[in-house]
């Protein structure tokens, strides 16, 4: 027997629930009733994590066009942009596989040594740092256009241009190196081994990171003793002999791993992400935070 | 049966006619976990034979023998065994509904789903449809529609369009 013909379509769109976001995209391919099933919101909002319209209602971003957005768009709209929530201090997404949340904290959002001396550290608009200043010129441009163009599509592209935290910290020069993210666990998918990682790239002229390590660690707060992980990274070797200790994000910046812990219920209280390094004799310079993003392991 | 919440769904038997006929009796306490049934009870409407017309006598059999597998007897302790023994009997139902899955053939399985999709069984639905999502799961589109016999009535171009909006799921 066909299934198609045999099973009516909310049968099939409750199996499809129960397979991934990938196997319901390929699904769509098998028949029009699967087409149909697996294009339909019941099925979708079942990946969708269960407090996405309070997330999204937090959002800075006209929340109203993505609320009447089909949830399978929705949905691929999370995880392909980022959004700004909680007044932009932490940028939101998804986990395509899984639909499991992704949360960067924005540097506003971390707790910086010296941040607020605007001789050791500054804030920069993101959209006029050196490389970004073309493209976003160039977006603006060609947004315009775009929208001119074609009037009320522009609504949806412009929300992927503000994807992007306002304001990134640029370390001028310090000796004591010390930057800390904390985020609530309940902000994160319970059941679930996340991954943090610090989101950063080089000012044209860096010094101080090239030999001596700076401390990563990473553990939730009130039980350090237990949860606490350290790691010491070169963050710019120079000797070619040492592999490179970040990977390119492809959006102009790089990242490099702080490390993971696996949130039970989100109940645990708060994790902490920290970045240290204190050196007496020379001070350090040249790195630009754009923040500390926690994501499901692969 | 002392507490009034409890006499509206009394052990008196609803009459159950499947669509080839067949008389199955069930108690109300166990017929309540069909959301159309449950219905039915608080509308006052269950005198005589209830057809149920899609849903055949081998596929209903299957049914109320998964509620009646779901229900516990002692009704004055029903709320309380629930949330107090659900940890410790979770593993023991659990393994109980997958054997009763697993013994299913292809056509019992979606005969299944029908008549548990119309007699509105959440969970019996969601169990047989975890099943089939099982047997779908990572697999190709080719190997689904053999597993299935699935005839597709798109064209080439109308399938190739598709491919083309899911991109992302074919890398």
């Amino acid at each position: 027997m066909d299934i198609c013909v045999v099973l009516p379509e909310d049968c099939i769109s409750r199996i499809i629930s129960f397979t991934s976001p990938r196997d319901a995209c390929r699904s769509s391919v098998l028949s029009p009733a699967f087409k149909s099933a697996a294009d339909s919101d019941a099925v979708w909002e079942t990946f969708l994590p269960s407090d996405y319209q309070q997330i999204i209602s937090s959002s800075s971003s006209t929340t109203t066009t993505l609320v009447s957005l089909p949830k399978k768009d929705l949905y691929f709209y999370l995880c392909d942009s980022h959004l700004l929530v909680n007044n932009g201090t932490l940028s939101f997404s998804l986990n395509k596989e899984n639909g499991k949340k992704c949360y960067m904290v924005g540097a506003r959002r971390l707790s910086i040594v010296w941040g607020h001396e605007p001789q050791y550290w500054t804030w920069t608009d993101q959209r006029l740092l050196p490389e970004s200043r073309y493209v976003f010129f160039f977006f603006f441009f060609f947004f315009n256009v775009y929208s001119i163009a074609f009037g009320l599509k522009i609504n949806k592209r412009v929300l992927l241009v503000c994807k992007r935290f306002a304001q990134v910290a640029e370390l001028k020069y310090v000796w004591w190196f010390d930057v800390k993210g904390r985020l609530e666990t309940k902000f994160l998918s319970s059941k679930t081994n996340y991954v943090a990682y610090l989101v950063f790239k080089f000012a044209n002229h860096r010094h101080g990171f090239e030999d001596r390590p700076i401390e990563l660690s990473f553990y939730l707060e009130g039980r350090e003793c237990e949860t606490r992980r350290n790691k010491k990274v070169v963050l710019d070797p120079q000797r070619n002999s040492l592999p490179q200790p970040y990977q390119l994000r492809g959006d102009g910046w790089m990242e490099i791993e702080m490390g993971e812990f696996f949130n039970e219920h989100g109940a645990d209280g708060v994790v902490v992400c920290s970045l240290f390094d204190f050196d007496r004799f020379s001070p350090k310079g040249g790195l630009i935070v754009e923040g500390i993003q926690l994501r499901p392991k692969n | 049966m002392s507490t009034p919440s409890s006499s509206v769904f009394s052990y008196r038997v609803l009459k159950l006619k499947s669509s080839d006929g067949e008389i199955f009796e069930v108690k109300q306490t166990v017929a309540v976990q069909s959301g159309v049934l449950k219905q039915m009870m608080e509308d006052g409407c269950t005198e005589g034979e209830i057809p149920l017309n899609n849903v055949d006598s081998p596929t209903l059999a299957k049914i109320i023998e998964w509620c009646n597998k779901h229900h516990d007897d002692d009704v004055e302790g029903r709320v309380l065994s629930q949330e107090k023994e659900k940890e410790k009997e979770k593993a023991d139902m659990k393994r109980w509904e997958s054997e009763f899955i697993d013994a299913l053939n292809r056509d019992e399985l979606y005969f299944l789903l029908i008549g548990s999709n119309y007699m509105n069984i959440k969970e019996l639905l969601d169990c047989a449809a975890q099943k089939v999502a099982g047997m779908v799961k990572g697999k190709t589109p080719e190997a689904i529609r053999e597993m299935f016999n699935i005839q597709s009535d798109f064209t080439e171009e109308e399938e190739k369009a598709i491919r083309k909006e899911n991109q992302w799921a074919f890398n």
